[in-house]
C-alpha cells in the first residue's frame, strides 16, 4: 500500500501521504505507526486561543498510535463561543482509531479502538469512548456522548447494538484489514 | 468493512435445544444436526486405540466414534441414506439457524463445560447501571423508581433522538448575557433544531439545572391521571382507600367476584346485600367510564386533516427557509417516535423530551454450570474485564480470502471454479489437528453450489509466542516451527503425519494453516421467487472438527464424556489426553452473479488432488428434487 | 486511621464503608466505629431494604401481541417498552445493521426467512396459524425479543421477578408451552401467571362486565366478559384486523400507481413499515352517517340514478327523516346519543353545532396529504403521491366495513365527476342482497365488524347481553384509529334499529316492509291519524326518557343503550391488577414446571 514515493515516514513510524494536507503541523501530535492517506486534511492551525503573553505550546490535535486516517477525511478541532470569545478546543484521538473515507471529525475526544466508517460526520464536541464502531454514513449530533461497546448508526447516530466483549480485538482486526 | 466474506459459527445450543411441540410435520422430529458417523471417514483407527474420543459436545457423543467398518460402506448404502444425510447437514438457510449463527467475536467459551456459549446460552447479571450520555453510575436502589432513565440533565429529542442541549430562550442578546445566561431556558436539539418551545403549550424551564424535576412538573399526561383514578377506584372497591391494596385473599375473591348472578348492568334493582357491593362498583362506574365520544374522534380527524393541509404548505415554506428538515407527513408522529414515548402521542406537538435510557454493564454466567464467563470491571468508564472467556481465545478461527483477486465477492460467476483460501488459526497453546467437512452441494436451496475443500485434514501449530519459536527451535521436541509435522505422539497417531494429504496444504505458518476451497456456483435463473429467498447468496456450511492433546484433570474427565479412561495407553507420565470438539460454521462467500459468456461448466479438479485412499465423504445433499418438503413449501 | 482500626492491615479505608456511599466517607474519619453501623442499619431500613422488598413483590408484566411486545413493571401507567417486530429481528446477529446480505433485492429490505402471503409474517411475533409456522423460529424470536426487553429496557435480572403474561383469550397452546419453556429455561423467573387480555381490558376500563372488541393485528376478537370472567364459548373471531387494514391500503396505493398489466404484488413494491406508518398516522374512519351516505350514492349509481349534489341533499334530507322514524321504531330507546340527535333536530337547520360540523366536513374533504414511498423497483427510487385526505379513510372501509368480496379499487383520481368513489359500485343483484350486514356469508370473517359485534351480543345469554350492551369496550391496535370506535358503535346502533332489536331470528326486511307500508298508507292516512301516531310515539319516548332519568339517578345507563367505554388497554389492566398484590390463583412455578417438563 505504501509506495515509497507517496509516503513520508517519520521517526516514530508514522506514514504521512505527501498528498495530504496538514496545516499547523507544530500543533499536531502523532503517536506513532499512524498512517495518513492522501487528501486527508488535518487542521492543526485551529488551536486554542491563548491569552497574550502566554506562549504555551497548545496542542490542537493529538492522535494516538496505530491510527489510520483514510483518504479525504477531515480532522478539525471543535469550536464554540464561550463567554463571548470564539475559540477552538483541542481534539484528542486514542490508539487504533480508524477514520473512513470522506468523514468529518470535530469530536472533542475519541477513545481507543474506534472505527469510524465512510462519510460520517462526528459533530462538534462529541465524545466517543473506547471500543465503538460508527457505521458508514452516520451523523453524530454535536455534544453527544457515545459510550463504550456501542455500534452507532443513523441520522442522528444512535446506539443500535452493543458490541461484544471482544470489541477491541474485533475493531483492531477490522482496522488491519482496511 | 465489506460484508463479504464472513464466517459465522453455529452455537451448539442449536442442536441440543429442547424439542418443541410441532404441529407442523415439515420439521422432522429429531433434527439432530450433527453429522452421523458415516460422515467421518478418517483413516482407520483400531477400536482399541488410545484415542479418547472424548466429545466435548454432549450431542455428538455417539456420532464421533470411529469405526473402521464405516469405510466399507457401499455406494448402494449411501444412496439409500442420502435422505437422512440431508437432515444431518446444517442448513444456513433454515430460518432457525439465523438465531444460532454468530460471528466468533460474539461467542463465549465455558471452560467447565468445554462448550461454545452464544449470547443465548448465558444468563446476564447486572454489575452496574449508568447513563450512556453523562456516564454517571446510577445506584441500583433508584434505577427502577427513576424508570430506568437518567435523572440528570440528559434528555433526547423526541423527534430525532439526538441529545438535547439547554439553551436560553433569548440567546441572541449579546455578550453580556452569555456570562450568566438568564432564563427562561429551552431544551434545544442541535441536530434537527427542535425545541421545547415547539410544543403546545411550550415548555420553558426556569433554571438550566435539575431539568428532570422541572419537566416532571410540566409534563403529565391525562393518562396518568386516568391511571391514578382507576387505581384509586379499585383500591376503594377493595375497601382500603388509603393504602394501596390489601394482600388478603378476601380481596381477591371480592375483586374477581363470586358469580353473584346479579346482572350488574340492569343496575336499578339491587336488592341483596351482596348486590349492594356490586352496585357500589357500578356506582363508581357512573361518573368514571370514559365513553367513546364521536365528537372527540372527529376533532382528531379534523386536526389530522388540517395538519395534512398544512403539511404541504409547510414543505414549501421549509424548502425555502431550510430551517427544519421537512417531514413529508406534517405533524403526525412516526411509528418510531410513538414507540419511544409512553403515551402514544399522535401529533408532534404532543411529544415530550425523553430522558436517556440507562445502560448496564453485565456479567455473564454459563447457564448450564453457572460459572462466570464474563465479568467486567465495575467502574463505568473502564473497558477492562476481570473475567473474559471468549471463544476467540479457545476455538480456532477461520478466515477466508480470495486466491484469485479477480473474484468479486458480490458477483461470482456461475460455472466457474472459484478458489478461496481458508485459513484456520489456532489460539491454543497446543497444536491441533483439524478436519473440515462440507456438503458437496450447498444445502437448503434448489440451486446448490459445488464445494470442495482440497485438503480437509491438516494440523495447525500451537499459538506459541513468536519469540518462543526462536528460542525453541533448537529443541528437537518442538514440532511447531516446521508446522507440517504432527506433534510426536505414540504410534497410533503416526497415521496422521504420514498422510499424503498434508502435501496439499497451501500454506502453513506458526499457528495457522491455509487450505484451498473450490466453489462452483450454479447458474441461477432470474426469477422473482428466487430473489425473495435470496438464492443467490452463497453460503457454505463447514463442519469443523478439532482434535488436540491437552493436559486434563481427572475430575474433568468424569464429567466429560462418561467414557472409561484410556489414558493409560498413551503411557506417559504426563496426563495428556486427546480432546476433540466440533462445530458447524457458515462461510458467506458471496453472491452469485449472472452467467458470463464463455464460462463452461467444469468439474472441480478435486479427484486429482484428493488422495484416493482417504476419500472425504462430506455429508451430502441430494439434488434439488430431493430437497425436503419444507424448503419447497416455503 | 489505621490505628483506629487494628483489624485492618492495610491503610485503606474499610471496604464496608466504601460501599455505603461516598457521603459516608466524609463522616468516616471523625466517626467512632458505631457510626458506620448505624448508618448501615439505617440504610437497610430505608431505601435499599424497602426497595428490595418491593422488588420481590412486584412482578413484571408482559403483553404478547402479534405485532408488538410490551413489557413493564406493575403499578405503572405505561409499559416501559414496546418492541415492534421487524424483519431484521429474524436476521443474524453479525449481519444486522451492516448492510446485511439477506437483502430482499426487490424491496431493498432485509429479507426474513420466509415470506408468504403479503410479507406480513416478518412483522409478527407469532401467528395463530401454526400449520406452516416453525415453532422453533417463534421460540427463537421470542427469546430475542425478551432478551432485548430485559437487557435494554427493563434493566433487571430476569431471575428476580415474577411474571404476569397477558395473552389473547384464545392462544395456541403450543406457543404457550414453548413460551413457558423458553422463559423458565432461559430467563428463569420464579413464577409465571397467565392472564387473559379481555378481562384486563375490561378492568382497565373500570368495568366488571363488558363486551371487549379487540381489533388486533391478525384478528379481531370479540369477547364477552361477565363479572371479570371471559365467556370463552361466546367469543367471535374475525380475520379483519390491523393487518388487513395495512394490506388493503398497500393494495390501494399500488393499484393507484401501477402500470397497466403489472402483476407484481404491492408488498414487494412498498415497504410494509412505511405503509403501516402512513396508515397509523393518517388513517381515519368515516362516521356512520357519512359512510351510509356514500353507500347510498353507490346504490344510486348502481341503479343508474343520477348522482349529484342536489340529489344528495335531498337524500340527506330524506335520510334524516328516515332516521327520525327509525329512532322511534328502535326497540330499546336510544340513550344519550339518541337524545342528542333529537335535540339537534329540535334546533334544526342552522345551529352553531351544524355550522361547525359543516366546516369540519369541509376541512376534512378539502384536505390533501402528500405521501412519499421508497419504491426501489420502479423507475424512480421514490414515488410521490398527493392523496385526498378522504382517501385515507377508504382502507378502513374495506378492512372493516365492507363485505370481503368487494374488490379493492385504487385512488386513481377521475377528475370532473364530482366526489369520487374509491369503492366500487356494486352490482344490482349484490345490492339486492344488501351490502351491509348481510347475514348469509359463509364465514364469520366475512361479516363486517359491526355485524359481528351484533352477532356476538346476540349469541350471549340474555343477562350477559343486557350487561354488555351499554359496555362495549373497543381496544387493540387499530382502535386508536380515529373514528373507528364511534363508527362501529354507530353502525351497531343502526343495525339494531334495522333489525328491530335483538331477535335471534331476523325478521327479514322488516324495515323495508314498514317503509313500503308507510308509503302506501301515507296518503290514505289522514292528518289526524298521523297526529295520533305521533303523540303515541312521543308518549312512549317520554316514558323512556323518564326511565332513563331514573337510571341516571342511580348512575347507570338505561338497559339496551349501546354505549362504548374507553379502556386504557390490557397492559394497564395487568399493571393495576398486579399492583393490587393479588397473587394469581393459577401460577406456574418454575420448580414445578421444570420437574414435570423435560429437564
Amino acid at each position: 500500500m505504501s509506495q515509497k514515493s507517496e509516503y513520508i515516514q517519520t521517526e516514530t513510524g508514522n506514514k504521512v501521504s505527501r498528498k495530504s494536507l496538514i496545516i499547523g503541523s507544530q500543533n499536531i501530535i502523532l503517536g506513532g505507526k499512524t498512517i495518513i492517506q492522501a487528501d486527508c486534511c488535518i487542521r492543526g492551525d485551529l488551536r486554542r486561543l491563548v491569552p497574550q503573553g502566554q506562549n504555551a505550546a497548545a496542542v490542537a490535535i493529538a492522535v494516538g498510535r496505530y491510527c489510520f486516517l483514510s483518504k479525504s477525511c477531515l480532522l478539525r478541532p471543535p469550536s464554540k463561543t464561550y463567554r463571548g470569545q470564539f475559540s477552538y478546543y483541542p481534539m484528542k484521538l486514542g490508539d487504533h482509531v480508524f477514520v473512513g473515507e470522506g468523514s468529518v471529525v470535530e469530536a472533542a475526544v475519541i477513545g481507543s479502538y474506534v472505527n469510524i466508517g465512510k462519510n460520517c460526520v462526528i459533530g462538534k464536541f462529541s465524545i466517543i469512548k473506547d471500543c465503538v464502531r460508527i457505521e458508514d454514513g452516520t451523523v453524530i449530533a454535536p455534544n453527544s456522548v457515545i459510550p463504550s461497546f456501542s455500534s452507532v448508526e443513523g441520522h442522528p447516530g444512535i446506539v443500535v447494538e452493543e458490541l461484544p466483549e471482544t470489541a477491541a480485538e474485533m475493531l483492531e482486526r477490522e482496522l488491519n484489514h482496511q | 468493512m465489506s460484508s463479504f466474506p464472513y464466517i459465522h459459527i453455529s452455537c451448539p445450543c442449536h442442536e441440543d435445544r429442547p424439542q418443541t411441540l410441532t404441529i407442523d410435520s415439515a420439521r422432522p422430529i429429531s433434527p439432530s444436526k450433527s453429522p452421523s458417523k458415516r460422515d467421518f471417514n478418517f483413516s482407520p483407527i483400531a477400536p482399541n486405540s488410545p484415542t479418547k474420543g472424548r466429545s466435548l459436545l454432549a450431542g455428538f457423543t455417539p456420532s464421533v466414534s470411529f469405526d473402521a467398518g464405516n469405510l466399507n460402506l457401499d455406494s448402494d448404502d449411501e444412496e439409500e441414506l442420502t435422505d437422512e444425510d440431508d437432515d444431518n447437514n446444517f442448513d444456513p438457510r433454515d430460518p432457525r439457524s439465523a438465531f444460532s449463527l454468530f460471528p466468533i467475536e460474539n461467542l463465549l467459551y465455558c471452560e467447565d463445560c468445554h462448550q461454545i456459549r452464544c449470547p443465548r446460552c448465558v444468563q446476564d447479571e447486572i454489575v452496574c447501571w449508568y447513563c450512556p450520555s453523562c456516564l454517571f453510575e446510577v445506584p441500583s436502589s433508584t434505577v427502577k423508581s427513576d424508570g430506568n432513565r437518567c435523572t440528570r440533565n440528559c434528555y433526547l429529542c423526541p423527534v430525532c433522538t439526538a441529545l438535547l442541549a439547554v439553551v436560553p430562550v433569548h440567546h441572541s442578546s449579546g455578550h453580556s448575557s452569555s456570562d450568566h445566561p438568564t432564563g427562561p431556558f429551552n431544551l434545544f436539539c442541535s441536530h434537527c433544531h427542535w425545541t421545547t418551545s415547539d410544543l403546545t403549550p411550550p415548555i420553558q424551564l426556569e433554571k438550566p439545572t435539575s431539568i428532570s424535576a422541572q419537566l416532571s412538573k410540566l409534563t403529565h399526561s391525562p393518562r396518568d391521571n386516568e391511571f391514578i383514578r382507576l387505581k384509586q377506584h379499585y383500591a376503594q372497591q377493595l375497601g382500603n382507600a388509603q393504602e394501596d391494596f390489601t394482600n388478603s385473599p378476601a380481596a381477591l375473591t371480592r375483586l374477581m367476584g363470586l358469580y353473584t348472578g346479579l346482572g350488574s348492568g340492569s343496575g336499578g334493582h339491587g336488592g341483596s346485600r351482596k348486590g349492594r357491593g356490586v352496585k357500589k362498583l357500578e356506582m363508581k362506574e357512573v361518573d368514571r367510564p370514559r365513553e367513546v365520544s364521536e365528537d372527540q374522534e372527529l376533532d382528531i380527524i379534523e386536526r389530522m386533516a388540517v395538519e395534512g393541509l398544512e403539511a404541504s404548505k409547510c414543505i414549501v415554506a421549509l424548502a425555502t427557509h431550510g430551517r427544519k428538515k421537512a417531514d413529508g407527513y406534517g405533524k403526525a408522529t412516526t411509528a418510531k417516535q410513538r414507540l419511544a414515548q409512553p403515551h402514544d402521542p399522535r401529533f408532534l406537538s404532543d411529544l415530550t423530551p425523553t430522558a436517556v435510557l440507562l445502560r448496564t454493564k453485565r456479567s455473564k454466567r454459563c447457564r448450564a454450570c453457572r460459572h462466570i464467563l464474563v465479568k467486567p470491571e465495575a467502574k463505568v468508564q473502564t473497558t477492562r474485564f476481570r473475567i473474559r472467556l471468549v471463544a476467540l481465545n479457545y476455538i480456532p478461527s477461520l478466515t477466508i480470502k480470495r486466491l484469485d483477486s479477480s473474484i468479486t465477492w458480490d458477483n461470482l460467476t456461475p460455472h466457474k471454479t472459484h478458489r478461496f483460501l481458508l485459513t484456520v488459526t489456532n489460539p491454543l497453546f497446543d497444536p491441533i489437528s483439524v478436519s473440515l467437512l462440507t456438503p458437496r452441494r450447498t444445502p437448503g436451496t434448489a440451486f446448490a453450489s459445488r464445494v470442495t475443500i482440497l485438503c480437509p485434514e491438516f494440523d495447525v501449530g500451537a499459538n506459541t509466542d513468536v519469540w518462543d519459536d526462536a528460542l525453541m527451535s533448537t529443541k528437537p521436541a518442538s514440532a511447531v516451527p516446521s508446522g507440517v509435522k504432527t506433534p510426536p505422539t505414540t504410534g497410533s497417531f503416526t497415521s496422521f503425519s504420514k498422510d499424503p494429504k498434508m502435501s496439499t496444504v497451501y500454506e502453513q505458518k506458526r499457528n495457522y494453516t491455509s487450505v484451498v476451497i473450490e466453489v462452483v456456483p450454479p447458474e441461477i435463473p432470474d426469477t422473482r421467487d428466487t430473489r425473495i429467498r435470496d438464492e443467490r447468496l452463497l453460503e457454505i456450511p463447514i463442519y469443523v472438527r478439532v482434535e488436540f492433546e491437552a493436559e486434563v484433570d481427572r475430575d474433568d474427565e468424569e464429567g466429560g464424556g462418561g467414557k472409561p479412561s484410556h489414558s493409560g495407553a498413551s503411557g506417559g507420565a504426563v496426563q495428556r489426553e486427546r480432546v476433540e470438539y466440533s462445530y458447524w460454521c457458515v462461510v458467506g462467500v458471496g453472491r452469485v452473479g449472472d452467467v458470463v459468456e464463455g464460462v463452461v461448466a467444469s468439474e472441480p479438479n478435486t479427484p486429482v488432488r484428493t488422495p484416493v485412499g482417504t476419500p472425504v465423504k462430506a455429508p451430502r445433499t441430494p439434488a434439488a428434487m430431493r430437497t425436503p418438503l419444507r424448503q419447497v413449501r416455503s | 486511621m489505621s490505628s483506629r482500626d487494628p483489624t485492618k492491615l492495610s491503610p485503606n479505608p474499610p471496604y464496608k464503608l466504601s460501599t455505603t456511599g461516598s457521603s459516608a466517607a466524609g463522616h468516616r474519619s471523625s466517626a467512632n466505629p458505631t457510626t458506620p453501623q448505624s448508618r448501615f442499619s439505617a440504610s437497610s431500613f430505608s431505601s435499599p431494604g424497602g426497595s428490595s422488598l418491593h422488588q420481590v413483590d412486584e412482578p413484571l408484566i408482559f403483553e404478547l401481541g402479534t405485532r408488538f411486545f410490551r413489557a413493564g413493571f406493575s403499578n405503572e401507567s405505561a409499559p416501559r417498552c414496546k418492541i415492534g417486530i421487524t424483519p431484521e429481528m429474524y436476521g443474524r446477529v453479525g449481519l444486522k445493521g451492516r448492510g446485511g446480505t439477506r437483502m430482499n433485492r426487490r424491496t431493498g429490505e432485509a429479507a426474513g426467512p420466509r415470506i408468504r402471503n403479503t410479507g406480513s409474517e416478518e412483522w409478527e411475533l407469532w401467528t395463530t396459524d401454526l400449520r406452516l409456522k416453525d415453532l422453533g423460529v417463534v421460540e427463537d424470536l421470542m427469546e430475542r425479543v425478551l432478551r432485548e426487553a430485559y437487557n435494554k429496557h427493563l434493566l433487571i435480572e430476569s431471575k428476580s421477578k415474577r411474571l404476569i403474561i397477558i395473552l389473547p383469550p384464545i392462544f395456541p397452546i403450543a406457543i404457550q408451552n414453548t413460551l413457558s419453556h423458553l422463559l423458565f429455561l432461559h430467563f428463569q423467573p420464579p413464577a409465571i401467571t397467565y392472564l387473559s387480555s379481555p378481562v384486563l381490558s375490561c378492568l382497565a376500563a373500570g368495568l366488571r362486565s363488558a363486551l371487549v372488541v379487540d381489533v388486533g393485528w391478525q384478528e379481531t376478537t370479540i369477547t364477552p366478559v361477565y363479572e371479570l370472567r371471559p365467556l370463552t364459548s361466546f367469543i367471535k373471531f374475525s380475520s379483519r384486523g390491523s393487518k388487513s387494514l395495512v394490506e388493503v391500503f398497500g393494495q390501494l396505493l399500488w393499484n393507484t400507481i401501477k402500470p397497466e398489466g403489472d402483476e407484481e404484488s404491492w408488498w414487494r413494491i412498498f415497504n410494509w413499515a412505511e405503509v403501516e406508518d402512513l396508515m397509523s398516522r393518517f388513517g381515519w374512519c368515516k362516521d356512520t352517517s357519512d359512510a351510509r351516505e356514500d353507500a347510498r350514492q353507490r346504490a344510486r349509481a348502481a341503479f343508474g340514478l343520477p348522482v349529484g349534489a342536489d340529489e344528495r341533499e335531498e337524500e340527506e334530507h330524506k335520510g334524516e327523516e328516515e332516521e327520525e322514524e327509525e329512532e322511534e321504531e328502535g326497540k330499546d330507546g336510544e340513550g344519550d346519543l339518541g337524545a342528542e340527535k333529537i335535540k339537534k333536530k329540535i334546533k334544526k337547520k342552522i345551529s352553531p353545532a351544524d355550522i361547525r360540523a359543516q366546516k369540519r366536513r369541509e376541512t376534512i374533504y378539502d384536505a390533501k396529504v402528500d405521501v412519499e414511498f421508497k419504491t426501489p423497483l420502479l423507475g424512480e427510487r421514490t414515488t410521490k403521491m398527493k392523496l385526498p385526505f378522504e382517501a385515507l379513510s377508504v382502507a378502513a372501509e374495506y378492512a372493516f366495513f365492507l363485505p370481503s368480496w368487494t374488490k379493492v379499487q385504487s385512488f386513481g383520481s377521475k377528475e370532473g365527476e364530482g366526489r369520487q368513489s374509491y369503492i366500487p359500485i356494486p352490482k344490482v343483484d349484490e345490492l339486492m342482497e344488501g351490502c351491509q350486514g348481510r347475514a348469509e356469508y359463509e364465514d364469520e370473517s366475512e361479516y363486517t365488524l359491526p355485524y359481528l359485534v351484533f352477532l356476538a351480543l346476540l349469541h350471549c345469554p340474555v343477562d350477559v347481553r343486557a350487561t354488555c350492551i351499554p359496555r362495549i369496550v373497543i381496544t387493540g391496535g387499530a382502535a386508536g384509529m380515529p373514528g373507528l370506535k364511534s363508527r362501529i358503535l354507530g353502525d351497531l346502533r343502526e343495525l339494531v334499529e334495522e333489525r328491530g332489536g335483538w331477535e335471534l331470528v331476523k325478521t327479514r326486511n322488516k324495515k323495508g316492509d314498514e317503509r313500503r307500508k308507510e308509503l302506501t298508507e301515507r296518503r290514505e292516512k289522514g292528518e289526524e291519524q298521523k297526529e295520533k301516531e305521533r303523540r303515541e310515539r312521543e308518549m312512549l319516548q317520554s316514558e323512556r326518557d323518564s326511565l332513563r332519568i331514573k337510571y341516571a339517578k342511580f348512575g347507570g345507563v338505561a338497559p339496551g343503550t349501546i354505549r362504548g367505554v374507553e379502556t386504557m388497554g390490557a397492559w394497564i389492566g395487568g399493571s393495576i391488577l398486579s399492583g393490587a398484590r393479588i397473587k394469581g390463583t393459577v401460577e406456574v412455578e418454575r420448580e414445578k414446571f421444570m420437574s414435570t417438563h423435560r429437564a
